[in-house]
């Protein structure tokens, strides 16, 4: 007599399940290897680091943050992993989480010889991390919408250009470099004015969207007439052909100037493969590094005062904000906590 | 002989407890044991990590307590989700009804392929409705339809709830097909003599179907409130959104966790209502309504609703995969794409099919433990707690758990494997509850008499029975692994990622056409897990034929109140 | 071989006394039916007997292990009893056969199914082995449950109302087959019935449930033997 066909399901989903398995089942290298948690775009810091594990022949394993975690898990993977950590680098497209890093100990001290020709305001006192390279808050205007005489040219325009509000966007505050940028505004103008700046926009209705990338698509489909995004995904609309121009805001001789968020590199305290870790640093902080990620358009300017070749074509100097990086990760809690308090509800 | 009576006493009272040793309760409370340890592990962890925080620091305790700001979020988030999942369900009934009927045998048990339509991330239908809407001349996410001369606003709450609801259909539909196809024939045909087939479906199988549709309802809910990935995109705050904010703000999982606790007591509260809701008038399925020779002649309002909820799974699932096709279409590099996410599809299947594997043993345990104690609304609160955690705080308690000296699993493949447990056994053991309060009593009171031992009646009498149940419990928890971001992101090993991780990615860098081809490739996959399912169940429902025979004998309503008496 | 002994035996059904201090002694291979109205506790009492309840007072002993208590419950399939339930209760995933040999235990494969196949034959049920439950009318269905209860040859056996639903035609072969079973196996019998004259057909004595005890004798309103 027959058994029932559905009695052999288990054991066919045991095969199934073992096969599967055994395809995926990771031998590790026996050679060198170095782990790097990175918050870059995947698809820059994966060039980066296939660059050097070609050059070196240590077995890069990254692990990549999404746009959706907004670094959020990637940095509180690591807090999490103080104890044991299994990462040896930090690498991230940013400053101020690092800075948190720092201060709950997850770092540890190296100072890199590639790093001597980085300015002491882009690096940490105590050796724990290093800045290079750098990305821009910039506005991304659709120039099918906006005439080239009429672009706005500073963040205040947000506030008062003369178009619906629902035609101009910006990333959520409360998280990357958003939050970075109201950082930044709480250190230079303070935070009741800087607070009262983020309320304004909040009344006025801007749209609020879920990450730069967004802020990115619906400039360049129309959706938007412009709005507030990193270089690096401004740069990445131009490059595709969209509709669209960049404006670096409040480069005026007394006017603001334009936040320029660094990379940021360090060493983890406790790194299982140091001595790789410490080679890795060295190439990441490298100057041809620095010329190819501004090849690449995920860095556009050089805090080595290199102009690079960025295909965005970028050009001329740029204005920043002349704050110090850690003044701005002072403020960087008390201004999420305010965004928060604003933008969520 | 002074020293034989101890020894004596004693081998009578080994004998009286090996005698009473009643295997099923050992094998449940150890299942339920490891259910305990796989899915409250990590919360566990982050609790103490939170009691050592509010004793550190009083002042955080303030955010167990919902402020003036907050509380119109968690309110907007409960109406939000109790919208979403009763249209889901509604229309899925209508769905389900409209399906009686019309086919037999195998194109009938192939409706379970539905279940593939879930694994479809609900980002992705937020994505392919904005594609369509721009195609159609407008703009999404906020837009107008100006194409058609109308001015209509595609954003906010109405937006997301019209993209959250068709999301979650296909699911709704399977559940609902589970709730309503497991009435008795014999209680159906009796009312048939009196009725029409509308006054049957609404007096008779209905009312017989509620409590499952109840928790049908409570698990959309559940998946509704505590996802954000729609709603942000529409510039509706969940506060869900609100806890991920907390945690991004203080970088500490421990306070994140107690800003989610009023969101968790939302959870389990629903959680517990349904529990109470849970029917205690078992049926004793001999045969289902469908393939029963119920040709249901329904009204035509009804038949009109039935038409519309059916135009709108359509929808739910062409304007996904019409956008994925057209945006894959202009891919220029569709087979790189592929080749270059072989390594990411690949650990995806092993991941979502290992967790969908391991969390069946668990979740039966956990689901049979809780049949046999009647348990308390509490303990319904304590078994889906861990469904209301976000889960990226899973992932963080899943960290400190298993990167310690004695359990050093962190860095390893099966990390994410176990991030899918953490998340879906709870759903799973529900799904499973559904099945097994369903079975017929007497039929595994006649196992429990005549079995040689208690694995010998659980493999050759109460699994089998329960198949149909544990395949849908496997297949929910697969395709909901297969989506799973939050988790995974955390404890993903170094060098690894899953499909949804890289689709994350292409889409933050707005390679749209690679993400299409991508998602694609995730319709596929969750395609072939549905049809395996609806293979599974067709198999089981094909040993009892779908022909038109005549009724096995004896049935019978077997009140769990008054078990044992005599009619 | 074994006995039973009940000493005052108290159960409730949602705060309803269904027995209450019922007492019984059967000697090894005795032979009692147990007769009463409609919800006087007879399925209750071999249900408590078969292990799938807890009594709320008192003990059952089988074979003079105590098996049931109020604290203590020994599980069913433990305690050497077969049971053929008022509703047939068959697995619908099961073929007849395998049904029927459910229950047998310490023989071969090839001897358990003879046994069972000698039975659906004596049953008017040759042939049905292949066959799954829906396939069988409410009669068959019943026979298949009787013979999976004698053919697990245990050495209690419970039969509740066993031949509801059997064409009266069969009736008197069916008690043939259970009183020979029982004579061959020397089983001790309770078989709980509504017919007193079918009872008496198969067991020594009768008792009845009245008021949640059993009481030797008919109460006026029900039916004597013969």
């Amino acid at each position: 007599m027959p058994r029932p066909r559905h009695a052999r399901l288990p054991a066919l989903a045991a095969i199934a399940l073992l096969a599967l398995n055994a395809t995926t089942a990771c031998s590790s290298a026996a050679g060198r290897q170095v782990v790097v948690y990175t918050s870059v775009d995947q698809e820059y810091a994966e060039t980066a680091l296939d660059r050097f594990e070609a050059a070196s022949g240590i077995d890069v394993k990254a692990v990549y943050d999404v746009e959706a975690a907004k670094t959020t898990g990637l940095v509180n993977r690591l807090i999490a992993e103080r104890e044991r950590p299994l990462a040896d680098v930090w690498w991230s497209g940013e400053f101020a989480q690092t800075v948190d890093l720092a201060q709950r100990d997850v770092l540890a001290p190296y100072a890199s010889p590639s790093a001597a020709d980085i300015p002491a305001s882009a690096k940490d006192a105590g050796g724990l991390w290093t800045g290079f390279g750098g990305r821009a808050r910039v506005l991304l205007v659709n120039t099918d919408k906006v005439d080239a005489a009429d672009r706005p040219s500073s963040i205040r325009d947000l506030l008062d250009w003369p178009i619906s509000p629902d035609q101009i966007g910006m990333a959520h505050p409360v998280f990357g470099t958003a939050a970075t940028h109201a950082a930044a505004l709480y250190a230079t103008w303070g935070p009741e004015a800087a607070r009262a700046y983020y309320q304004d926009i909040a009344t006025r209705g801007v749209r609020i969207v879920d990450g730069n990338a967004v802020v990115r698509d619906m400039v360049a489909s129309g959706e938007l007439a412009f709005g507030i995004t990193d270089t690096d995904d401004a740069c990445g609309a131009v490059k595709r052909g969209a509709p669209v121009a960049l404006v670096f805001p409040d480069q005026e001789a007394d006017g603001l100037g334009t936040l320029i968020v660094p990379n940021t590199v360090a060493l983890v305290e406790g790194a299982p493969h140091a001595a790789e870790a410490q080679e890795l640093i060295d190439v990441l902080l490298s100057t041809s590094t620095e010329q190819a990620l501004i090849a690449d358009d995920w860095i556009q300017l050089s805090l080595r005062g290199a102009p690079g070749a960025s295909a965005c074509k970028l050009g001329a100097e740029v204005k920043g904000m002349g704050v110090e990086l850690g003044a701005i990760a002072a403020q960087l809690e008390r201004a999420k906590a305010d965004m928060g308090a604003i933008f969520v509800r | 002989m002074t020293s034989a009576r101890p020894l004596a006493a004693w081998s009578q009272a080994l004998a009286r407890a090996a005698g009473s040793f009643d295997g099923a309760r050992a094998w449940r409370s150890a299942g339920m044991a490891v259910y305990v340890a796989l899915a409250y592990g990590p919360v566990i962890v982050l609790f103490g990590a939170a009691a050592q925080l509010l004793v550190n620091s009083p002042a955080t305790a303030a955010r167990l307590v919902p402020t003036a700001r907050t509380l119109p979020i968690l309110m907007r988030s409960v109406a939000f989700a109790a919208t979403v999942s009763m249209a889901a369900v509604a229309l899925a009934v209508l769905i389900v009804t409209a399906s009686w009927g019309r086919h037999g045998g195998r194109a009938l048990q192939m409706r379970w392929a539905v279940l593939a339509l879930a694994g479809v991330p609900p980002y992705v239908h937020a994505l392919a409705w904005s594609s369509l809407m721009t195609l159609l001349g407008a703009w999404s996410m906020g837009g107008q339809l100006g194409w058609l001369g109308v001015r209509i606003q595609f954003t906010g709450l109405s937006a997301a709830a019209w993209v959250s609801t068709l999301a979650y259909l296909p699911l709704a539909v399977v559940l609902a097909m589970m709730a309503c196809e497991h009435v008795p024939r014999s209680l159906r045909e009796v009312a048939q003599l009196d009725r029409s087939d509308g006054a049957v479906l609404a007096r008779i199988v209905l009312p017989l179907a509620v409590p499952a549709l109840v928790m049908a309802g409570a698990l959309l809910f559940l998946i509704t409130i505590l996802d954000y990935s729609v709603t942000s995109l529409y510039q509706v705050t969940l506060y869900a959104l609100e806890v991920f904010v907390a945690f991004s703000q203080s970088n500490e999982a421990a306070a994140a966790l107690l800003s989610a606790v009023p969101l968790m007591v939302v959870c389990g509260v629903v959680v517990a209502a349904m529990a109470r809701a849970l029917p205690r008038a078992m049926m004793a399925p001999d045969r289902g309504t469908v393939g029963g020779g119920w040709w249901p002649r329904w009204p035509v309002p009804m038949r009109a609703a039935q038409a519309l909820a059916v135009g709108l799974l359509v929808a739910a699932t062409g304007v996904p995969l019409f956008s994925l096709i057209r945006l894959a279409s202009l891919s220029t590099a569709a087979l790189q794409t592929v080749v270059q996410a072989g390594d990411e599809i690949t650990y995806s299947l092993a991941v979502a099919l290992s967790a969908a594997v391991l969390a069946l043993p668990p979740a039966l345990a956990a689901a049979s433990w809780m049949h046999a104690r009647r348990p308390s609304a509490i303990a319904w609160f304590a078994l889906c707690l861990p469904l209301a955690f976000p889960s990226s705080l899973i992932g963080i308690g899943l960290i400190t758990a298993f990167n310690t000296p004695f359990l050093p699993l962190h860095g390893t493949a099966i990390m994410p494997v176990l991030a899918g447990v953490a998340r879906f056994a709870p759903l799973m053991a529900l799904v499973l509850f559904a099945q097994r309060v369903r079975l017929d009593a007497t039929l595994v009171d006649a196992a429990r008499v005549l079995q040689g031992s208690t694995w010998h009646g659980w493999r050759r009498v109460v699994l089998p029975m329960m198949l149909p149940g544990v395949v849908a419990a496997a297949s929910v928890g697969f395709v909901l692994t297969l989506g799973e971001l939050g988790a995974t992101l955390i404890v993903a090993p170094p060098g690894r990622a899953t499909l949804t991780m890289r689709i994350y990615t292409y889409l933050h860098f707005g390679a749209s056409d690679s993400v299409a081809v991508l998602c694609l490739i995730l319709v596929v996959v969750a395609l072939v897990g549905g049809v395996i399912a609806a293979v599974a169940l067709g198999a089981v429902a094909g040993d009892r034929s779908a022909a038109d025979a005549r009724p096995a004998g004896g049935e019978r309503m077997v009140n769990d109140a008054s078990r044992g008496l005599a009619p | 071989m074994m006995g039973i002994r009940i000493s005052d035996l108290s159960f409730a059904h949602g705060g309803r006394p269904v027995l209450a201090g019922l007492r019984l002694a059967m000697r090894a291979g005795e032979r009692l039916a147990v007769l009463g109205p409609s919800g006087s506790g007879k399925t209750t009492l071999l249900r408590l007997i078969a292990g799938l309840e807890r009594p709320a007072m008192g003990r059952i002993e089988l074979g003079g292990v105590t098996v049931s208590t109020p604290s203590v419950v020994t599980p069913p399939h433990a305690r050497g009893v077969s049971m053929a339930f008022q509703f047939p209760a068959l697995w619908p995933h099961m073929t007849v056969l395998a049904n029927a040999t459910f229950g047998v235990a310490g023989v071969g494969k090839a001897e358990a199914r003879e046994r069972a196949e000698a039975l659906l034959a004596e049953v008017g049920l040759a042939g049905f082995g292949g066959r799954y439950p829906h396939q069988l009318s409410g009669g068959e269905a019943k026979r298949v449950a009787l013979v999976r209860a004698l053919a697990s040859q245990r050495a209690i056996l419970l039969l509740d109302e066993p031949l509801v639903h059997v064409e009266p035609a069969l009736r008197d072969a069916l008690l043939g087959v259970i009183r020979a079973q029982v004579a061959t196996t020397g089983a001790t019998l309770l078989y709980v019935t509504h017919d007193a004259a079918e009872a008496a057909s198969v067991v020594e004595r009768c008792a009845w449930l009245v008021d949640g005890q059993l009481v030797d004798d008919a109460p006026g309103a029900l039916p004597r033997p013969g």
